[in-house]
């Protein structure tokens, strides 16, 4: 830290995210606030911002959270390489996330979407000198890239039924969209969207692979923010599609599976970091599941574990990143004794492992409560599955406390050192562990009022919600509490022994990376193929490639006209002069001795007369610019021709060509000759709409202060077109030196024309 | 090419030339002309010094190389069309201060990145052939 521009840099980023949390604090004003800049209004595409209960939830949690992880990452990311990049990766992550939740436009809000995959890609493949992260990092990307695009059909097909993009306009049509019958095929798109972003089965693998990121960055994409994006989508089109059966079965299903599939699988890992991977993955299916059951229960539950399940989940998984520091291990199996050493860290993996199993009072316990609330009223197969995988998530918080920081330190255990003499690794820690007591115990009318009603009003238009009580006295959801609690102690004590009969049982099941692996092979396969038979490097072969193509397309279009008589061709008074005939007959002679020509230098002489000849042509009609640039064109052409016969004397013979391939380019030369004549005859003799040149000629003078038309197009009226073609010329230009670095342009060219022989 | 009279007759003509273009340069707007032709005559004008002299006298005679030419071409008729921005025009709009105006900047920056751009390839190919 001697670098003080470093440090310099380091307070910013830290300072950003609490600045823009304070602001967000600052300029709420419940229900909601807006902030409107014009875009694209021609497509109504619009940077408009919108402060709701909803967004403010998921704004301040990425905000406030966004601070303490960039707290921690300053003292984490310190041994590392190159931790400048890395906060400000984190830093652009944490703005496109704030975009996304706060997007008021469909368009805009899928920028953000990207934004945020793009930016997560830096930050899970940072330690890019491994392969594995490398790998996980793209594979992240392309679920969620791919889904993302699934999405952006999905909102434009909502956008066009709704007739509108603003989101908060689409949501006050409410459900009238129902009977339209692009409603199904955009709910369908967009959940996919929304499933892969937040990792629901059979896309829920990239999460766990996501672990391959440095600690911070697991603590903030995949406890409360990115994978979070998912349900921030689907809470914000509850009112939209809520009332379909069809969002009703598929989100309970999804999400109830994934979270019992995935609580199985966090049961059965041994590293800790994984653990915690998985079970993320457990609560945003049970997040989907309780958004697709959209009573107001489920509603309440749902904004309830966002808060909890971020707070607790950052927390522990910066614990984790403790215990990683202070050992070089996160295998279950070689920890014991941590308390010695991280005394601190100890005390908030105990709140925050008892909010993760929702013991009282703590945040988790109140949100497991209202998810059983929410599950009872549709009988006990969705409040069984949560059972199980609740327990499930008790016996992981105990498999994290007991046996890492309780156990007595052993021989074959990891060696431990101290690191909590730096505070900034268990100040956010102990913030985040401090917040799920709290927030339940002592806020919870704040948060009822700042959170819970707006957004519920934002859900749920219609229906009113209960105020949320920490006690309600005995009742249904008290008793399968301490029936999860139970069954968490029984599921941690049998552990030792029903792990290895789980792995043995599900060792044959396809893996979901596996299966992604296949895909992507098959891609790269299908890529290659297609490479192979398109870019072979044969300019001959690509040329004619070209001209079939063009004939194709010419010659069906002709076909249809001369077949069907859909136009009867024209006749035309042919209005020659005498230079016509000699210019055409000097043409064809000149195209006849490229042809036959046997050296290269009468073959490129003969296609310069073509070109000047041309040239004439454009002055005998009366282009003088455009026959200027032709003749300067051709000039250059010789210019080029004369250097590299100059000093390649070797290609100055045309290579014969055998005789069935000079009958297939004869066949397309005549072919493309005939069509094109065919589709000028009948284009000359069509009446012409001078609209357009009439507009030129006349706006000029007058508006582009020039009387060169041609010009004034070129600088003016058309200036953008003539700006890309520019760069397209300096691309191309450095293009070609870059093909011909390194001294391979002898090679390249005795190569082609051997192959060509 | 070692013919002194080419060598010395190509050392008049190139200046002559290079003069011309920029004549087409500016006169584009009203006659024909224009910055695209303006900078063939240009490159031509030195692919013809090229050839009297070698590449290394072109390079010395041009002072920066024709990479920078292309791009400061793009960055002029950017400037061009980011002008009109500051008086509240979309991008690329023509502004006038008597006869002189926007699109002249911009003509002239597609003037130097057609020199540029075609002369970085020009050179390079005589370079790397001999």
């Amino acid at each position: 830290m001697q670098n003080p521009i470093l440090k310099l840099w380091l307070a910013f980023c830290t300072l950003l995210p609490l600045g823009i949390f304070l602001l967000i604090g600052a300029s709420y004003k419940p229900p909601e606030s807006l902030f409107y800049w014009s875009w694209i209004p021609s497509l109504d595409i619009n940077f408009s911002l919108r402060l709701d209960g909803l967004s403010v939830l998921f704004a301040s949690l990425i905000s406030g959270v966004g601070f303490l992880i960039q707290l921690y990452a300053v003292a984490y990311m310190k041994p590392y390489k190159g931790r400048a990049a890395f906060h400000l990766y984190l830093t652009l992550f944490m703005l496109a996330m704030l975009g996304l939740v706060l997007a008021d436009n469909l368009l805009l809000l899928f920028v953000f979407w990207e934004l945020t995959t793009l930016t997560s890609y830096l930050l899970i493949g940072f330690n890019h000198e491994k392969e594995i992260s490398r790998k996980n990092a793209l594979q992240a990307m392309l679920v969620t890239g791919s889904g993302g695009l699934a999405m952006l059909a999905g909102l434009i097909m909502l956008g066009e039924m709704a007739g509108t993009y603003s989101i908060s306009a689409i949501i006050t049509q409410g459900t009238s969209l129902v009977q339209h019958s692009w409603f199904t095929p955009s709910l369908l798109l967009i959940l996919l969207g929304a499933f892969t972003k937040s990792a629901q089965f059979p896309f829920h693998f990239w999460l766990p692979g996501a672990m391959a990121a440095p600690t911070p960055v697991s603590a903030y994409l995949h406890s409360s923010t990115m994978v979070k994006a998912g349900i921030y989508l689907l809470a914000r089109m509850l009112p939209v599609y809520g009332d379909s059966a069809l969002w009703f079965t598929l989100l309970c299903s999804a999400g109830a599976f994934t979270a019992l599939w995935c609580a199985i699988q966090a049961y059965r890992q041994t590293d800790l970091k994984l653990m915690l991977a998985f079970s993320t993955n457990v609560i945003l299916g049970q997040l989907v599941m309780l958004i697709g059951i959209g009573s107001s229960y489920a509603v309440t539950a749902a904004l309830l574990l966002i808060a909890a399940h971020s707070f607790y989940k950052a927390g522990l998984f910066m614990v984790v990143g403790n215990i990683d520091k202070a050992t070089g291990t996160r295998e279950y199996h070689e920890l014991a004794g941590l308390r010695a050493v991280l005394t601190i860290s100890f005390i908030a993996a105990l709140v925050t492992a008892a909010s993760k199993a929702g013991l009282p009072p703590s945040f988790g316990f109140l949100s497991k409560e209202y998810l059983y609330k929410a599950g009872l009223e549709f009988g006990w197969l969705l409040s069984g599955s949560m059972l199980l995988a609740n327990a499930i998530m008790v016996a992981l918080g105990l498999l994290i406390i007991i046996k890492p920081f309780l156990s007595p330190h052993h021989e074959k255990a990891a060696p431990m050192k101290a690191i909590e003499h730096n505070q900034l690794l268990w100040i956010p820690p102990i913030v985040l562990a401090l917040l799920s007591v709290v927030v339940p115990v002592a806020l919870l009318n704040w948060y009822q009022g700042l959170v819970i009603d707006p957004a519920a009003a934002v859900m749920l238009p219609d229906t009113q919600v209960k105020t949320v009580k920490l006690w309600e006295g005995f009742n249904l959801p008290l008793l399968l509490s301490a029936l999860t609690l139970i069954l968490g102690i029984v599921l941690y004590v049998v552990y030792p022994r029903l792990k290895p009969r789980l792995d043995q049982l599900m060792s044959g099941l396809p893996s979901g990376p596996g299966v992604y692996q296949h895909i992507l092979n098959a891609v790269i396969k299908l890529a290659n193929w297609q490479t192979r038979i398109l870019q072979h490097g044969h300019l001959t072969q690509y040329s004619l490639q070209f001209f079939i193509v063009l004939l194709a397309f010419l010659g069906t279009a002709l076909w249809k006209i001369v077949l069907w008589q859909v136009h009867p061709l024209p006749s035309i008074e042919l209005d020659l002069y005498y230079y016509d005939i000699i210019l055409a007959a000097f043409l064809v002679i000149a195209a006849f001795v490229v042809v036959k020509a046997r050296t290269l230098l009468l073959a490129v002489a003969a296609l310069g007369t073509i070109g000047f000849l041309t040239t004439m042509v454009f002055l005998v009609y009366s282009a003088p610019d455009v026959a200027k640039t032709q003749l300067l064109v051709e000039t250059l052409m010789v210019v080029f021709i004369a250097i590299v016969l100059r000093h390649l004397s070797a290609v100055n013979s045309v290579p014969r060509h055998s005789t069935s391939r000079r009958l297939v380019h004869a066949c397309v030369a005549i072919g493309i000759g005939v069509s094109i004549s065919l589709a000028l005859w009948i284009i000359t003799a069509t009446p012409m709409n001078q609209e357009i040149s009439e507009f030129y000629a006349q706006t000029s003078v007058s508006g582009g202060k020039g009387r060169n038309i041609v010009n004034v197009i070129l600088v003016d009226f058309r200036a953008f077109d003539t700006l890309g073609e520019a760069v397209v010329v300096v691309i191309a230009g450095l293009a070609a030196v870059a093909v011909m670095a390194g001294k391979r342009i002898n090679k390249l060219v005795s190569e082609s024309t051997r192959e060509n022989r | 090419m070692s013919s002194i009279i080419f060598r010395t007759s190509a050392h008049i003509v190139t200046v002559l030339m290079l003069v011309f273009s920029v004549y087409l340069l500016l006169r584009g707007h009203n006659n024909p002309g224009g910055g695209f032709i303006a900078g063939l005559i240009a490159v031509i004008a030195f692919a013809l010094l090229m050839l009297a002299e070698t590449t290394d006298y072109v390079r010395q005679r041009l002072v920066y190389s024709p990479a920078a030419f292309a791009g400061s071409g793009i960055l002029i008729a950017l400037l061009a069309g980011l002008l009109p921005l500051f008086f509240g025009q979309p991008f690329l709009s023509g502004l006038w201060w008597g006869k002189i105006g926007s699109p002249l900047l911009f003509d002239i920056g597609i003037y130097l990145a057609v020199i540029g751009s075609v002369l970085m390839v020009l050179l390079n190919v005589e370079e790397e052939l001999s």
